[in-house]
């Protein structure tokens, strides 16, 4: 019984992995040996140099430098403007408070193909199509980091802001050097979060980020490829270098991963 | 004296500044608008003209708006239990005692953060009729070679497998918060009367499971409704129409037909049907069972 659950579980991770195992092995193998038969699972003559020619041909330099602008962009302003929200709704009474905050959670449900030609014509008018502001700014509120931090904020005593008040402290003073500092976790998942969804992300990129010197890397790998022989060893070295960063995160902080998907399943 | 007062009282509405001035501009003015466009025909270069109804009567009399809703369907139907049950499966298998069984769920849970890009990218390579790994293992035990994106009544199974195998991670990550979550004491109680390891599952996990199960559904039918980076890198629709999800139809009308209205118009009736189902998970959840 306990040798079939081994088998079990040890056939789905294999089946789960090796998709990334090939990809890699791919990633080095020179084209001859991609359209080899037989096959080979180990680059008979091993071609680290495919991930330069392929960053040279795709410019995928310049597209990590976006994206990374792009993903830290929206963690940053996220963070901020998530746990000023939170913070209001979890230790303020206002009027209108649950409404605004109705009205925070329904944007859960505006997908963003709804708003994706509007949102393109704005920018247009605006000028900032193929921006870092125009790529940014539409794509940094998600309610999901409001959520986490005004869960956590319910959960610290009010003692804590009652003696500083007392001290003098101005309402932002609080929230900046009181409450942040005990905000490690959330802002922790939140960010992690934002910045998975960014980075992997396809449909927003693609259509409003067309000029050459600002796609971002999903975009660069998605249009990559030819119609005809294709050349997967440098598509796969884009590919590896595309999860690479998601993987070393994924190995350190695997907990935080857990916890975000446990969070947005608890209360939504 | 009122001065601190009115301050005071006008803190949070501060403090929520910044998200409304970015949702108000970015979420909610492009909302209306959308509504507003998909009255007019809109080609990119030239401004829009108001035409009424005419982008949704285009869809609705369009047989590729059909043909698209029944792929998505199919598509949602199948993915959906399959993903789900597999993963309730390995939650039930990797919650149980084993030696590296932090190691399986991490290669497990994985592939739910990696790019749809570079998985697209890598089972199109994988499936590929001439040159893809798949053919040449079923070659080696004598199949002939399968046209699993090139076949138009295989292809969609194809997308629904990869499908199935990216979202399995993140359900059974769920799923085992749902199973540490039952208290040890029900199983042991049920024990001392005598209930079997079926029975146990029956009636103590499967009931305290089903909220979470609930959640899980409606979450993986609106993800999985609104799927489109994998038919993009992967089959673009075809062949045929056999892998046409509304997504694809939504993009191919606005972007390769340049009929950015109609899109629009198309956006809309996939965000009516992602209402619908959020709607229903609300209505689900109001008679929470809680433990």
């Amino acid at each position: 019984m306990k040798a079939l659950r081994y088998l079990l579980a040890a056939l789905l991770a294999f089946f789960i992995f090796t998709p990334f195992l090939w990809m890699f092995s791919t990633s080095i193998k020179p084209l001859g040996e991609v359209y080899g038969i037989p096959p080979t699972l180990l680059p008979q003559v091993f071609s680290p140099e495919n991930y330069l020619i392929a960053f040279q041909r795709s410019q995928a330099l310049r597209a990590f430098f976006v994206t990374v602008v792009y993903a830290a962009g929206c963690v940053v302003l996220y963070l901020f403007i998530a746990a000023l929200a939170g913070y209001a709704f979890a230790r303020y009474n206002f009027v209108g408070k649950n409404l605004l905050f109705i009205l925070v959670l329904a944007t859960l449900m505006i997908p963003i193909e709804v708003n994706l030609l509007p949102l393109y014509r704005l920018l247009k008018g605006l000028g900032w199509l193929n921006t870092f502001p125009g790529l940014i700014l539409p794509r940094v509120v998600e309610p999901f980091g409001v959520f986490l931090f005004r869960q956590h904020f319910q959960t610290i005593p009010d003692e804590y802001t009652d003696s500083a008040r007392i001290d003098g402290c101005r309402e932002l003073g609080i929230f900046w050097r009181i409450m942040l500092p005990l905000s490690v976790p959330p802002t922790i998942v939140a960010g992690l979060f934002m910045f998975l969804w960014r980075w992997n992300e396809l449909l927003w990129p693609l259509v409003i980020s067309t000029g050459n010197r600002m796609r971002t890397i999903q975009t660069v790998i998605s249009l990559f490829v030819r119609e005809r022989y294709v050349e997967w060893n440098f598509q796969m070295a884009l590919c590896v270098a595309a999860i690479l960063p998601i993987f070393v995160l994924f190995i350190s902080i695997q907990k935080y991963f857990v916890q975000g998907v446990v969070l947005s399943g608890i209360k939504a | 004296m009122v001065a601190w007062k009115t301050r005071q009282r006008l803190t949070p509405y501060f403090f929520l500044l910044p998200a409304f001035v970015l949702l108000g501009i970015f979420t909610f003015y492009p909302l209306v608008s959308a509504v507003r466009l998909s009255f007019y025909e809109w080609q990119i270069i030239s401004e829009p003209v108001f035409t009424g109804l005419q982008n949704y009567r285009d869809t609705f009399t369009d047989f590729k708006f059909y043909q698209s809703l029944r792929v998505t369907f199919q598509y949602v139907l199948v993915a959906v239990p399959a993903t789900i049950l597999l993963a309730l499966a390995t939650a039930l298998l990797l919650n149980t005692r084993l030696r590296l069984r932090n190691l399986f769920r991490g290669v497990i849970f994985f592939p739910a953060f990696t790019s749809l890009v570079a998985i697209g990218m890598i089972w199109k390579y994988m499936y590929s009729t001439e040159y893809g790994i798949i053919n040449y293992l079923l070659g080696l035990l004598g199949i002939k070679p399968v046209g699993w994106l090139s076949d138009p009544s295989i292809a969609l199974w194809s997308l629904i497998l990869v499908t199935i195998w990216h979202g399995l991670g993140w359900n059974m990550v769920i799923f085992l918060a749902g199973l540490q979550n039952i208290p040890e004491v029900y199983y042991e109680a049920a024990r001392i009367d005598g209930a079997g390891t079926w029975q146990r599952f029956r009636h103590i996990t499967l009931p305290l499971l089903k909220p979470i199960t609930l959640f899980v559904v409606v979450m993986a039918v609106i993800y999985t409704f609104r799927s489109f980076d994998f038919v993009f890198v992967t089959t673009k629709g075809g062949p045929g129409v056999s892998t046409s999800l509304l997504m694809w139809y939504f993009f191919r009308q606005g972007f390769i037909m340049y009929r950015m209205g109609q899109a629009t118009a198309i956006a809309l009736v996939i965000f009516v049907v992602v209402l619908f189902f959020t709607l229903l998970q609300l209505r689900l959840f109001r008679g929470e069972v809680r433990y």
